[in-house]
């Protein structure tokens, strides 16, 4: 009999507290007493002698510490000494596998044949272990004895368009092993690396080494409309690859480009429109093809419909106008509201009434939504506090603002404050959404607590940032929403707007898991090229992901081949915070029903 | 035995009692007792018509003369009383605040035979535990009153109570009949039924003065223990919790209440004797309450 892990041995000490606890608990203060004549008038007392309860005594310990020690026997993994009859192999399964080899035949495919001749030549009844190598190792089958199911299993895998993790898989197969002594298969095209070559495990190589030309990351081309497609190159030189973007069926560029050893960027015109998803091929095929092909989505920033409504502030009218929004200055008579609109309020006038439904920036006057609190005037304030994470105020400079005389609001409870000075808040911020994920729904609103003719904030460089900050924030923009998304590696990211996990849908069709990580949707594990969809809504949106290796030439050493067989079995697979659990409940038991039923009960 | 005081506040309590007639019906000889009873007397008190039975040598023939009915004389009959005081001296009267059981038991001992030796009667006392041991043996007079104190003094605490050995004991060195007061906790074994039939059966009259304590209710036992018996050292385990504390007193209750109605049937005294209670309290209104003294 053997360990597996030995180390478990020193959960005996676990005995000591055990004994110790049974003593402690029993050790009964003596009292003495006049006579016992009345507390031994008990049924109890009369069925059980002083022999019976002596046994039941030490019955009580000896019972947990059998459990103490089932548990370590657990722990340690018992298995019998190897048999000859046993296979445990680790295939890996990453992209690079996907590598057509001379023949026509993948990586894959070619170990999927080396693992079949090794079940092939194991010994009848011999006990497989199979586990893929891929970013998460999986195990395909454990201690199967029947050929036939290990076989359907190994021939319904496919490579999945992940990195390697051969530590975390070889770490699986070997809890499955029952001694450290015979050596464990691993079947990889990826066996050059000397610091996996640890004691117990062989490598046997799959494939030649090939040359590889790939997309390793797209972006938008600055000065001129287009791509920038970075390409890298490793294995050859003077190769001209051909690069052609395409969205659906239509073919928008296309151009060459003559590469280099290591990286490349090759740019490519196209006029693409906001939010058109798009494909960069890269031809000539090679034999690695998964990176060939990259999927991206144009940005597709919202555009800014502003009513600026004011009795000529010239400085808010100057920051307004960008290329990029579709500003109307109005008078208060002319102006209606929109709830499609920006309406920026400059200095509402007494008697204003307005809905509580749009997206306002209201700047000193008087409160138009009956909102907020009426607090008297305050002179001579400078921000002495603010929020410096919310969007409204990034990259926006506080310490140079003065103002000279506040207009009076008061904050309401539920709104948030971004600028204070001292007690007085500045700035502020009411958000009333019907849809968290919608930013055009429902009641938004940054209050401004002052005339900017009350301050001296027009004046500074951070006057604009702020407002079109405000503006952005009221919109519902983001920053990222002006990057090209392209996916070119894992994990697949969303820039989407989010509130919580969502279902997304991988190219195949099928529905996989995604989590949200600050704000956005993250896949944890995506295995397909091609475009991922996050909902159905018009308020979600689709991106794409193209899994891009990093470059590396795939290659091979030396085959090796020797297979150990043995056999194991393990007392118990369970985790090992199920065992402890499982004996820390049963100790608890055993003090419950030994110990409690063993005192005196006068009842 | 341990230290006891006997002191002034206690014979002030008994200075004036004295046993209740009723109890020297068993008296033998003549004493400061007086009984009504038919016959020679020192103190005429009645006449009553002669019945079958009576001695003819009884009826006063002057009367019968003059009336020419048979007329007995009844005179005040003064008879002596044999108290015995038995002492349990073994180690379980030995627990006790503020004072021990057998401080108590001391105390009440002297208490007793103080009004004895007061009115005359003869006082017997000796202690007990597995067996009687020395008894001080008619004892007449208040100045024996020293050789009680003494005795129950020089008398060792210890050993196991064997209430039926001390009395079996007993009757076979007593030579007179008379009260014989058994002071201890009645908490041994054996019961206290058959010791108690004995001296009735002996024709003697019992006086039983129970001596408990608090910690014999379970005062203060809480949580795991380890209960010792303090006669027999045997040992059990309990988890004292409040139904066990209540079920326990519910039996010892019953237990005093059992030796109660047991005196009571049989026309004898019973007296509880919580050692919070002083012992002059418990004889002055304690046994004049129960008609033992007046």
């Amino acid at each position: 009999m053997n360990m597996l892990v030995p180390s478990a041995l020193w959960w005996l000490l676990a005995a000591v507290p055990v004994v110790a606890l049974f003593f402690l608990r029993r050790r009964f203060r003596v009292h003495e007493v006049p006579a016992l004549v009345f507390w031994l008038q008990t049924e109890r007392q009369a069925r059980f002698g002083q022999f019976g309860r002596r046994l039941r005594r030490w019955l009580s310990l000896l019972v947990e510490l059998l459990i103490v020690l089932a548990l370590v026997a657990a722990l340690t993994e018992p298995a019998r000494p190897g048999t000859g009859r046993e296979l445990t192999l680790v295939l890996d399964d990453s992209a690079t596998m996907q590598t057509v080899e001379a023949g026509g035949r993948t990586r894959f495919a070619l170990a999927k044949d080396v693992v079949l001749d090794r079940l092939n030549h194991a010994p009848s009844g011999a006990a497989v272990t199979l586990v893929l190598a891929g970013r998460p190792p999986k195990l395909l089958v454990s201690g199967e004895t029947r050929p036939e199911r290990v076989r359907a299993a190994l021939l319904s895998s496919r490579p999945r368009e992940v990195n390697p993790q051969f530590d975390r898989a070889i770490a699986l197969a070997e809890r499955r092993r029952s001694t450290r002594s015979t050596p464990l298969i691993v079947v990889s095209d990826d066996v050059e690396d000397p610091a996996r070559s640890a004691p117990g495990v062989e490598w046997l190589g799959i494939g030649q080494r090939h040359p590889n030309v790939g997309i390793a990351a797209i972006a938008a081309a600055e000065g001129a409309p287009g791509l920038d497609i970075i390409l890298y190159q490793s294995g050859c030189t003077g190769v001209t690859a051909v690069l052609t973007i395409s969205s659906g069926e239509r073919q928008l560029a296309q151009t060459s480009v003559s590469l280099q050893q290591g990286p490349t960027v090759a740019h490519l015109g196209a006029d693409l429109a906001p939010g058109q998803p798009f494909k960069v091929q890269l031809g000539p095929p090679d034999a690695f093809t998964l990176d060939n092909t990259a999927y991206g989505m144009w940005p597709s920033p919202a555009t800014a419909r502003i009513d600026l409504v004011t009795n000529g502030n010239l400085f808010l009218t100057a920051a307004l106008e960008q290329p990029d929004a579709e500003l109307r200055t109005l008078t208060w008579p002319q102006w209606q509201p929109e709830a499609t609109r920006i309406a920026v309020l400059d200095h509402p006038p007494p008697g204003l009434r307005l809905n509580r439904h749009g997206r306002f920036l209201v700047i000193g006057g008087t409160d138009p939504f009956g909102l907020l609190g009426n607090e008297p005037g305050r002179e001579d304030l400078t921000p002495s506090q603010w929020r410096p994470d919310h969007p409204v105020l990034r990259d926006v400079d506080l310490l140079q603002w003065h103002v000279t005389r506040t207009a009076g609001f008061g904050s309401p409870p539920a709104a948030q404050v971004l600028v204070r000075a001292g007690e007085v808040p500045l700035i502020f911020s009411v958000l009333d959404r019907d849809d968290p994920t919608d930013p055009q729904c429902g009641f938004a609103a940054v209050f401004v607590n002052f005339d900017f003719s009350d301050s001296d904030v027009v004046l500074r460089a951070a006057f604009p940032v702020f407002l079109w900050n405000t503006v952005e924030w009221l919109i519902g923009r983001r920053p990222e929403d002006d990057q090209i998304a392209s996916g070119t590696g894992t994990p697949l990211s969303f820039g989407a707007r989010y509130s919580r996990p969502e279902r997304v849908t991988a190219p195949s069709g099928c529905e996989v898991s995604a989590y949200l990580d600050e704000g956005r949707l993250t896949l944890p594990f995506p295995e397909e090229a091609g475009f991922y969809t996050a909902g159905a809504s018009p308020h979600q949106a689709i991106r794409a992901v193209n899994y891009v290796p990093d470059g590396r030439v795939t290659g091979v050493a030396e085959p090796q081949s020797s297979i150990v067989a043995h056999t194991s079995w393990a007392l118990f697979d369970w985790p090992y915070w199920l065992l402890l659990v499982a004996g820390a409940g049963m100790l608890l038991l055993v003090e419950l029903v030994l110990f409690q039923s063993r005192v005196v009960r006068l009842d | 035995m341990p230290e006891f005081e006997f002191g002034a506040k206690d014979l002030r309590a008994c200075q004036r009692l004295v046993y209740a007639a009723r109890i020297a019906t068993a008296a033998e000889t003549a004493g400061g007792h007086r009984v009504r009873r038919s016959g020679e007397g020192s103190e005429f008190l009645d006449y009553r018509r002669y019945v079958a039975g009576d001695d003819v040598r009884r009826i006063d023939w002057t009367v019968f003369a003059r009336l020419r009915q048979p007329y007995i004389r009844v005179v005040q009959h003064e008879s002596v009383l044999y108290v015995s005081l038995l002492v349990d001296a073994s180690r379980s009267m030995a627990a006790g605040t503020p004072q021990s059981k057998a401080a108590l038991a001391c105390r009440l001992a002297c208490a007793l035979a103080y009004v004895a030796l007061g009115s005359g009667d003869h006082v017997t006392a000796g202690v007990f535990a597995e067996t009687l041991g020395p008894l001080a043996s008619d004892l007449r007079g208040r100045a024996a009153l020293q050789q009680v104190v003494a005795l129950l003094h020089g008398a060792p605490l210890g050993g196991r109570t064997d209430l039926a050995a001390a009395v079996q004991a007993f009757c076979e060195r007593s030579r007179h009949r008379g009260l014989v007061v058994l002071i201890s906790d009645f908490l041994q074994p054996g019961g206290y039924q058959e010791p108690i039939r004995r001296l009735l059966a002996m024709r003697f009259r019992v006086l039983a003065v129970q001596v408990l304590d608090a910690v014999d209710w379970g005062e203060g036992l809480e949580g795991a223990l380890r209960l010792r018996d303090s006669e027999t050292g045997q040992e059990t385990e309990i988890i004292a919790n409040e139904q066990h504390i209540t079920e326990y007193r519910r039996r010892l209750r019953a237990h005093a209440e059992g030796l109660d109605a047991y005196c009571c049937r049989r026309g004898q005294f019973y007296l509880y004797a919580p050692t919070r209670e002083e012992c002059a309290r418990l004889v002055a209104r304690g046994l004049r309450q129960r008609g033992l003294l007046r």
